[in-house]
């Protein structure tokens, strides 16, 4: 039992890794086309002509950086939660709420990427192009955004079953570091905690 | 005759234009239900009422999301570029010549679509789509140079022949781009623009058509196959009226677009522009012919199957006298 | 059908999950109970096509922007110009607030962000003046709301997306209203310390060299704002473009500053990429959700049970304002505001209302929401940034300016040019 429990620490923290690297990536697609978008627009006005295709290209990377990022935002508990009723429940009353959403989550995560399978695979047999110059092959970007949507589902999956095992076995407290609502309060004191330090500068 | 009670789902054109509130809806929430005796009736809303942007809506009836649909056929062009064959930039100049080249091509159209599940009714069209310029505009030599808003890949290719700059952006931001001279020229409806109010912030309107913007009325065949063939014996009927209603309505604000922008008396909206109206003169005719068969249309051929070329030359080519090879 | 669904959403969202998953389950839920179509398969499609907006990418470049912002450190010399400028008035720093949360807002599209560094620079202050400490609280949560009316806007973006209207009119339209706002907030700030001059503190006096010595610390701002605002106007950009070149502006001022390095970048970049995926994973599920209500009629049903009601314009209008002031105590403004528009607003526009319009008055209510006990985020963020004492400081102090908005929700009833003026004189 300890070791697999471990064991899933051990999964959970590798989670965790591979989720940031997807940010990071998805932040480099990001400012890459910033600098794109940038670029054609000064070109565009100081030599009157464009690359042409900088707003295609920046709304794939933003698509793909949104599904990449999804992970990292639920390991971090970023969802949008409505705590109105939550924050009044018993502690353990409250932890069983915390598993049915996470479970919630993981079936809509679950449909969703299911049918984004389904159409990624349409535009690949059919060799679906964007409607453009560029004529994108479109199996490309939305295949790369159908990945984030699948690493999505296998951390939900990691979520789940650690926080099955902490909910059967009592451990509550782990059960929230998994699944719990931040509350407002934590959300707004680690956004102050950010500007705090952003401001004095020692970021 | 007697009918069985029947209600089917429709998803519309765009909810905002005429061909949807003055034919598509009256047609399936008036002409259908007092020809059946109120027996078949439907629910019908615009795509974009639905949330849907219009390229997914033949996939969805394929899928059987989607019953009744009509969405712009050039869409498609994403999935394959047949669907652009008929709505090609510059292939036709009059709403005659696009109805004729329309007609020929919908067999290869129904041929096209009949293994995906999808049964093509009709073929009908939005009014054509011209260039709106602020700043002088004399003809499409002038085009070179200068930042043109477009919509789809052969409207882009269309203006770079012609040595322009294609830039996309949403429809609701053309104004301000127009005035702001982010862009030069815009295309889209010459109805459109006028109700968008486009002659506030433009000069010149260009008065060819580049292309229309073809409507594909479609159905997903399983749907078809479960109603009574009375009942689609009736839809058919009338969709032959409804779609030849469209035509000649597009004909008409065709022209209408060109006198309100211009502010000429046959205009009958109480506020209208007084935008240039540039006639094109012969030479540019011509000018469009050569870049046409030159740049635009092997461009074309050559994303398009062996099939789809040879299709185009048996029936547009006859219509035309555009033939291509691959 | 409508009630069904209305218990439904309730059931999920009372269960606290997620607000994108609560949307989205719902709509599994009614294509399940109540389509004969398989209206699910159409997920894929509709998440695609509404995570592949050009428009749209604004929301993580806004982010963005302020999260680089912030970090390069200009944000305590620009308060403290404001504060030599501003602060003779009766009330004294208490308008610095107000006036660096104006600045600060023509450079940040969030108005979370806005409170959390003018707020970060203004809180020390408190003790050293001798200031009321709830008003001067109150001040800071409701200035930090003027970063989503003054452009550039996430919400106005979303609003703009949402109704298909012209975001650089919506931005237009934001201005007025916006500096009207702001000048309510310090007519607000002055009656109160006219009625209790004890609660002004000590006014802080400058000469005019120190005065204008101090514009220099203006410019950083005043670059960001020509770059994301100016430049749309300019006809340089379209606002996603513009959205873009602010984002380059910010890294440069950034790097001038000498704040520039990797690992503030990635920091920028995680805070950035998460607020960016959440917000879109509520606006995914809701696209699927509203697919599934006008395919199912609901929607039909939804929008024919108000107009049964038979409510004249001004009275829905009233009805509306209410329910935004209720639901805003609940809720956090953007999942409320892409839950509510797509209903509300063909409707308001069906009774004659004007689509920009509507778009800064909702624009008002979703601020009051952010100032609004119990959920309300600006005053959470106050409070997490003062650290200690109670919270009911905060709300109490954020009243005054609650009242404020009140007043600027019936002056732009009642004066629709307060907003349509500037985006009329563009055409
Ligand atoms: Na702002
Ligand atoms: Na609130």
């Amino acid at each position: 039992m300890t070791t697999s429990v471990s064991l899933l620490a051990r999964l959970y923290g590798w989670a965790n890794q591979i989720s940031r690297y997807a940010v990071w990536f998805g932040g480099a697609i990001t400012i890459a086309s910033v600098l794109l978008v940038t670029f054609d627009v000064l070109v565009r006005k100081f030599f009157g002509f464009n690359l042409g295709g900088a707003d295609e290209l920046s709304s794939y990377a933003f698509a793909v950086s949104t599904t990449w990022a999804f992970a990292f935002a639920s390991l971090q508990r970023a969802n949008v939660r409505v705590d109105v009723l939550y924050q009044y429940l018993p502690v353990r009353l409250s932890a069983l709420v915390d598993w049915i959403s996470l479970v919630g989550l993981g079936i809509f995560m679950a449909f969703l990427t299911f049918y984004a399978k389904d159409m990624v695979l349409a535009s690949f047999t059919q060799g679906s192009t964007a409607n453009s110059i560029m004529a994108t092959p479109l199996w490309i970007p939305q295949g790369l955004w159908l990945i984030g949507l699948l690493w999505m589902c296998i951390v939900l999956a990691l979520m789940l079953i650690r926080a099955s095992v902490a909910l059967v076995t009592g451990d509550i407290r782990t059960l929230k570091e998994v699944c719990g609502v931040r509350s407002a309060q934590e959300e707004a004191e680690e956004e102050a905690a950010n500007g705090e330090r952003m401001v004095k500068g020692n970021s | 005759q007697d009918y069985p009670a029947t209600k089917v789902k429709v998803v519309g054109a765009l909810s905002n234009l005429s061909l949807y509130n003055d034919y598509e809806k009256p047609f399936w929430t008036t002409v259908i239900p007092e020809a059946s005796g109120g027996k078949v009736t439907a629910d019908i809303k615009g795509f974009n009422e639905m949330g849907l942007k219009g390229p997914e809506v033949l996939r969805l009836m394929s899928q059987g999301v989607i019953e009744f649909g009509t969405s712009t056929l050039a869409y498609f062009a994403s999935d394959n570029p047949i669907n652009e064959a008929i709505d090609l930039a510059g292939l036709t100049t009059s709403v005659e010549e696009a109805r004729q080249v329309t007609d020929a091509f919908l067999p290869a159209y129904q041929k096209f679509y009949e293994p995906t599940g999808v049964k093509v009714l009709g073929l009908s069209t939005y009014p054509a789509q011209v260039l709106f310029c602020n700043g002088n505009f004399g003809g499409l030599a002038d085009l070179k140079g200068k930042k043109v808003r477009t919509s789809s890949r052969t409207q882009a290719e269309f203006v770079e022949a012609f040595g322009g700059t294609s830039v996309t952006m949403p429809f609701g931001e053309v104004v301000p781009a127009l005035q702001n001279k982010v862009v030069d020229c815009a295309i889209t409806g010459s109805m459109s623009g006028f109700d968008a109010k486009w002659y506030e912030v433009a000069t010149h309107l260009y008065a060819l058509p580049i292309n229309w913007n073809q409507q594909i009325h479609a159905v997903n065949a399983k749907a078809w196959a479960k109603l009574d063939p009375k009942v689609q014996e009736l839809i058919s009927t009338k969709y032959v009226d409804l779609i030849n209603n469209i035509w000649s309505a597009a004909a008409e604000q065709t022209q209408q677009g060109y006198d309100c922008n211009s502010g000429a008396d046959a205009c009958k909206a109480p506020v209208k522009g007084k935008m240039t109206l540039v006639t094109p003169s012969e030479e540019d005719k011509a000018l469009l012919k050569k870049t046409f068969s030159e740049v635009v249309l092997p461009k074309w051929a050559a994303r398009c199957s062996a099939e789809c070329v040879r299709d185009f030359n048996a029936t547009i080519g006859q219509v035309t006298g555009y033939t291509v090879t691959k | 059908m409508v009630a069904t669904t209305l218990i439904v959403l309730l059931i999920l969202i009372g269960l606290s999950i997620p607000v994108g998953a609560a949307l989205g389950l719902l709509g599994l839920f009614l294509d399940n109970q109540f389509s004969m179509l398989p209206l699910t398969r159409a997920m894929g499609e509709i998440a695609w096509g509404t995570n592949n907006e050009f428009l749209l990418v604004a929301i993580p470049l806004f982010i963005l922007l302020g999260e680089i912002l912030l970090r390069s450190g200009f944000a305590e010399k620009m308060y403290n110009a404001m504060s030599l400028w501003l602060s003779w008035l009766p009330g004294g720093l208490m308008h610095a607030n107000i006036g660096a949360s104006t600045l600060f807002s023509a450079t940040s599209g969030s108005s979370v962000a806005t409170a959390a560094t003018v707020g970060t620079v203004a809180l020390p202050q408190i003790h050293k003046h001798g200031y009321n400490e709830s008003l001067f609280l109150g001040s800071l949560a409701a200035g930090g709301t003027l970063g989503i009316l003054l452009p550039p806007s996430i919400n106005l973006v979303m609003y703009g997306v949402l109704t298909n209207t012209s975001v650089p009119k919506l931005y237009l339209a934001g201005i007025i209203p916006g500096l009207v706002m702001a000048a309510l907030f310090v007519v607000t700030i002055l009656v109160a310390c006219l009625i209790k001059p004890q609660w002004g503190g000590q006014k802080v006096h400058a000469s005019w060299s120190e005065r204008f010595k101090s514009l220099v610390y203006l410019i950083p701002p005043m670059i960001i704002f020509l770059l994301v605002v100016g430049s749309i106007y300019a006809g340089l950009a379209t606002p996603t473009e513009a959205a873009a070149l602010g984002v380059t502006g910010a890294l440069l001022l950034a790097a001038c500053y000498g704040k520039l390095t990797l690992k503030m970048l990635r920091e920028s970049i995680e805070g950035a990429m998460r607020a960016s995926a959440m917000i879109m994973l509520i606006v995914l599920a809701s696209g699927f959700l509203n697919f599934v209500m006008a395919a199912t009629g609901i929607t039909n049903a939804l929008t024919s049970a108000i107009q049964g009601l038979g409510l004249s314009p001004v009275m829905m209008l009233v009805v509306v304002v209410i329910f935004y002031i209720v639901l805003g105590c609940f809720m956090e403004t953007l999942s409320m505001m892409i839950t509510t528009i797509p209903i509300i607003a063909p409707i308001m526009f069906a009774l004659g209302y004007d689509p920009i319009w509507l778009g800064i008055l909702i624009i008002v209510l979703v601020e009051m929401a952010l100032i609004t006990p119990p959920v309300g985020l600006n005053l959470f963020v106050v409070q997490s940034l003062r650290k200690a004492g109670s919270m009911t400081a905060v709300i109490v102090g954020a009243l005054p300016f609650v009242v404020a908005m009140l007043v600027m929700v019936v002056l732009l009833s009642l004066v629709p040019s307060l907003a349509l003026w500037l985006p009329n004189l563009m055409g």
